[in-house]
């Protein structure tokens, strides 16, 4: 009910700037109906592709990020070591980024899943790192007089624990990566939903507006998974 | 049962924090352990938890020697140490499901423990949504449903109000009549070490060369508030000076 109230709140601002800059900017009634007729045809491709793009990056980065930070917060030497790459690459800005990795990859598809990873897999391993260490260490000792298993304690212990945090990251970081996504397809051979924004620029305003709504559309949608997913294993806190 | 042999222990060298430790305790042995803050407690019962492993000396549980943890020893820790992530429920039948036990034999172990404990009603809750001394409960129960026969307890009162406090001290006595265990209370409380142990250690600077013999005394509710009880009282807060 309270979620209505928010999009009817959008809606009306995005009304009332329209009236006032009625040549440059549509009404939201002709982008979604815009939305609907246009889909099938000019849209689904470049969505698929970026959303492909975009999870396996999200997904990988989880992974990956998962069990470094995971390292790093149980062993204080793994941790001395990885620390200085971390903090060192994190900062980089990531408009930089993407020329680099232009240079380096010859497929774009790589391309833009590395730039999500390297965005989300820093945020992941620091933010599973510390919550590893705020476990208290009478939690380890039980789980320990326990005698439970690697897989146990991961499965029973630690994933649970950092669980919440992640989540919150996760959060975070989607919407840094949807604009990072958009940045990267204007880039060199452009593709995609943010290529398909990017080239209706002139052509097309209405068309333009209708991408991106959807990107935020993909947004939203990817938040409320999460919340789902907070809902569902998250119970206890 | 358990039995120190010349005990030492140090976090860090040169700074010994257990030292030259001989104790032996019977198998259903009650005691209170009590001494100011640092003087090596929590580590004490670390050890007797295989938790922590000794510089030197020995530690004996059923004439084994203590290599590493003991699945029938349970620690009761200062702030619970449950998981918050699992219900009570959750938390009680990790252990046993660890050990493959059957579910049916699982749920019935832990019925049991919680009825017995007067939780059982939050079976089903999340740590967050329970008391300080239901909390407590529920770190005593999780241990209980192994079948422990040793029990340590770091200072489990120490974060509960008056009220609860007698509450829980008087639910240990009903646990002790109930089960048979070897258990040691670790306390800052002196009434509470009078209360509690038939044998009260004092402890200083990681020995526990004073032993006051305590048989009386211990679990008599009626003597709570008797001269007797008081001089013993007055007796152990001497010798912690
Ligand atoms: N992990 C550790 N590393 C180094 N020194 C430690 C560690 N844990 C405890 N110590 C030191 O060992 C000594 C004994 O600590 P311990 O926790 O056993 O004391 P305690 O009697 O339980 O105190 P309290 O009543 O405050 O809980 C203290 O001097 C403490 O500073
Ligand atoms: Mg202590």
């Amino acid at each position: 009910m309270k979620k209505i109230l928010g999009f009817i709140i959008i809606f009306i601002i995005w009304y009332f700037i329209s009236f006032i800059y009625h040549q440059q900017i549509p009404y939201p009634h002709d982008v979604i109906i815009n939305f609907f007729n246009i889909f099938p045809e000019q849209l689904l491709e470049p969505t698929l592709e970026s959303l492909s793009l975009l999870l396996t990056g999200l997904i990988l980065s989880v992974l990956v990020g998962i069990h470094i930070g995971m390292y790093m917060g149980l062993s204080s030497r793994v941790n001395q070591i990885i620390d200085p790459i971390v903090y060192s690459i994190y900062p980089i800005p990531k408009s930089a980024l993407v020329q680099v990795l232009i240079v380096i990859f010859a497929s774009m598809f790589w391309m833009k899943t590395t730039l999500i990873f390297i965005i989300v897999v820093f945020p992941v391993i620091i933010t599973v790192k510390d919550a590893v260490k705020t476990i208290p260490k009478e939690v380890f000792y039980h789980a320990k007089s326990l005698s439970l298993n690697k897989k146990e304690m991961y499965k029973e212990i630690l994933f649970p624990a950092i669980l919440p945090n992640l989540l919150s990251t996760l959060r975070i970081s989607i919407g840094t990566s949807i604009a990072v996504l958009y940045l990267s397809e204007t880039r060199g051979i452009g593709s995609g939903l943010g290529y398909y924004i990017d080239s209706h620029v002139v052509v097309n305003n209405l068309n333009m507006f209708t991408g991106i709504f959807e990107l935020s559309l993909i947004g939203y949608l990817l938040f409320i998974g999460i919340d789902i997913l907070e809902k569902r294993w998250c119970k206890w806190i | 049962m358990i039995k120190m042999n010349n005990l030492n222990f140090s976090y860090e060298e040169n700074k010994p924090v257990i030292r030259h430790i001989n104790l032996e305790l019977d198998k259903d042995e009650k005691i209170s352990i009590i001494g100011r803050s640092g003087c090596g407690k929590t580590t004490i019962l670390l050890l007797l938890a295989g938790l922590l492993k000794p510089v030197s000396g020995e530690i004996l549980i059923n004439n084994q020697l203590l290599l590493d943890v003991r699945r029938q020893t349970g620690m009761i820790f200062q702030n619970g140490g449950l998981f918050p992530w699992k219900t009570v429920y959750g938390n009680c039948s990790l252990g046993l499901k660890a050990r493959h036990t059957p579910k049916k034999e699982m749920d019935h172990k832990i019925d049991q423990v919680l009825d017995n404990l007067e939780i059982k009603h939050l079976k089903a809750q999340y740590i967050k949504n329970i008391s300080g001394g239901q909390k407590q409960r529920v770190a005593i129960a999780r241990t209980l449903v192994l079948d422990s026969d040793v029990l340590l307890f770091d200072e489990p009162s120490a974060s509960l109000d008056a009220f609860t406090k007698e509450n829980f001290q008087d639910l240990l006595l009903s646990i002790y009549e109930k089960y048979p265990l070897c258990s040691i209370v670790v306390t800052h409380d002196i009434e509470e070490a009078v209360y509690l142990g038939q044998k009260i250690i004092v402890m200083k600077d990681g020995k526990m060369d004073e032993i006051i013999d305590n048989k009386k005394l211990f679990g008599d509710k009626s003597a709570k508030k008797s001269i007797a009880f008081y001089e013993k009282c007055i007796e152990v807060r001497k010798r912690l000076e």
